[in-house]
């Protein structure tokens, strides 16, 4: 048991690589903006959630911020929650669905439902309370990929912890690392200083990668 | 001897699944997050040595192996002896670092394979899907679908170079009117009408099922990654979802093949 605890611990010392540039069109300032801008957004939509959660006797004005909150996250992602238009590699203008929430409910990975409507539904979950963990732990693929006219796509993965109460006890205490598509646009606007560049970065579907 | 001691030390790692009790909540959870091999991406820069698993010293002369290691499924050691096992592994990883073998994106030398179900006839049939990495003419990074598995499944028999159905020779005189009874009995093996000169081609055969809705997509079910980029050897990797160290896109299978046996080996994967 104290070899384990030994073990354990010298795994605790994470050795945390640099992150390399795979194309030119990306400097490594840039990069590390991406990525701590990524970590944001899904911080940010991990916060919105115990918002939209918690209560199940929601007064009017206490569903009308959870709306809001609703509206707030559905703007982090590519879409806004509806089916959206992109160009993909070959040129061609294509149709995506809806992106798409996976969660797991007491350890097995329910099927991907439209944000939308994942959200709608978390707001009528008979939950007291609800917790949400803002990340811990995050990684970002060293890649992504160009997709072309400076937009780019990748992936970041995530620990999730959803707890949730009702009557005082703990019902839902579901832990999974998440995978999500990231969308990384290079975008010019007009400023009274002139041109400046700027970074959009959108969310994807999110999908379950391992369930603890 | 040294490399006997690291692997008793890796499979302490490997089976030391309940942490929760020592750590509890959320650290358990980070520690399993930073061991658990997330992604392709991951896969191929702990391969490359560009990313180590959690608390392996880069002084120590043996991390290099030791993260070698630590990136083969755990229960690979089962399927034979430890020290076989350390033997084998030892001198794939030999022959990673003589011919400074890395793992790229960009590399025409892997594969992903999605095994996937299918509905054909009412029934639920299982076919291997091959994407490869390709540039297209924007010279901008995309999948493509390279070769399809398990076709023969729905009568699909390109191996079979000899067995044919043929047509009389005199039917050029009668407007071929004996396709009538061949169209309606042997309809589902109408492709041995083929000349002895002409092979069938997978992907077409597989797009044609699916373009005239006789194949109907059903559900994904996993996904396996073939390497062929070592000198003499192939190698899968798969996704392994459990709670311990050795978990995520872990190599599951390795092979020492001749080059022809490697050939052999892309060829059946691509059904070409």
């Amino acid at each position: 048991m104290k070899t384990n605890k030994l073990i354990l611990l010298f795994l605790l010392f994470i050795t945390a690589g640099g992150i390399k540039a795979q194309t030119q069109l990306m400097t490594e300032e840039e990069r590390e903006y991406i990525e701590q801008n990524v970590i944001m957004k899904i911080n940010d939509f991990l916060s919105y959630l115990p918002n939209i959660a918690a209560k199940s006797d929601k007064s009017a004005e206490e569903k009308e911020l959870a709306y809001h909150y609703i509206d707030q996250a559905l703007e982090l992602f590519i879409g806004k929650g509806e089916n959206y238009e992109y160009k993909d590699q070959a040129g061609n203008w294509r149709w995506h669905d809806a992106v798409t929430m996976q969660t797991t409910s007491r350890g097995r990975a329910n099927r991907p439902q439209p944000m939308k409507r994942y959200l709608r539904r978390l707001m009528a979950l008979p939950y007291q309370h609800v917790e949400v963990d803002t990340c811990s732990a995050v990684r970002i693929n060293k890649r992504l990929h160009h997709l072309g006219n400076g937009k780019y796509v990748g992936s970041a993965y995530f620990i999730q912890a959803f707890r949730a109460t009702r009557d005082g006890k703990l019902v839902v205490n579901d832990v999974d690392a998440k995978q999500v598509t990231i969308y990384v646009e290079k975008r010019t606007i007009d400023t009274p200083n002139g041109e400046k560049d700027y970074w959009l970065i959108q969310l994807g579907d999110i999908k379950i990668k391992t369930d603890w | 001897m040294k490399k006997i001691a690291c692997l008793s030390l890796i499979i302490l790692l490997v089976i030391n699944a309940n942490a929760q009790s020592i750590f509890g909540g959320q650290d358990y959870h980070n520690v399993l997050f930073a061991e658990y091999v997330k992604s392709c991406d991951e896969f191929m820069c702990r391969f490359n040595g560009e990313e180590s698993f959690p608390g392996l010293n880069r002084k120590d002369s043996l991390w290099k192996w030791k993260n070698f290691v630590l990136l083969f499924d755990y229960q690979l050691i089962t399927k034979t002896d430890s020290s076989t096992f350390i033997k084998e592994v030892t001198q794939i990883h030999d022959e990673v670092q003589a011919s400074k073998i890395r793992l790229a994106y960009e590399s025409d030398q892997w594969y992903a394979e999605l095994r996937t179900e299918f509905i054909f006839q009412k029934k639920t049939i299982e076919l291997g899907v091959v994407f490869q990495p390709e540039i297209t003419p924007k010279q901008l990074e995309c999948w493509t679908i390279s070769g399809i598995n398990g076709l023969e499944k729905l009568g699909y028999n390109a191996a079979d170079t000899v067995s044919r159905l043929v047509i009389s020779p005199e039917q050029h005189e009668a407007d071929f009117t004996e396709l009538d009874g061949d169209f309606k009995y042997h309809a589902k093996e109408f492709s041995r009408f083929r000349s002895y000169h002409s092979d069938l081609d997978a992907l077409s055969y597989f797009f044609a099922l699916v373009e005239s809705g006789c194949l109907k997509y059903s559900k994904r079910l996993y996904v396996t990654f073939h390497f062929f980029n070592i000198p003499s050897y192939v190698f899968r990797v798969n996704h392994f979802d459990r709670k311990m160290s050795n978990s995520g896109w872990l190599i599951s299978e390795y092979k020492k093949v001749s080059e022809q046996e490697k050939e052999r080996e892309l060829n059946k994967l691509l059904t070409r």
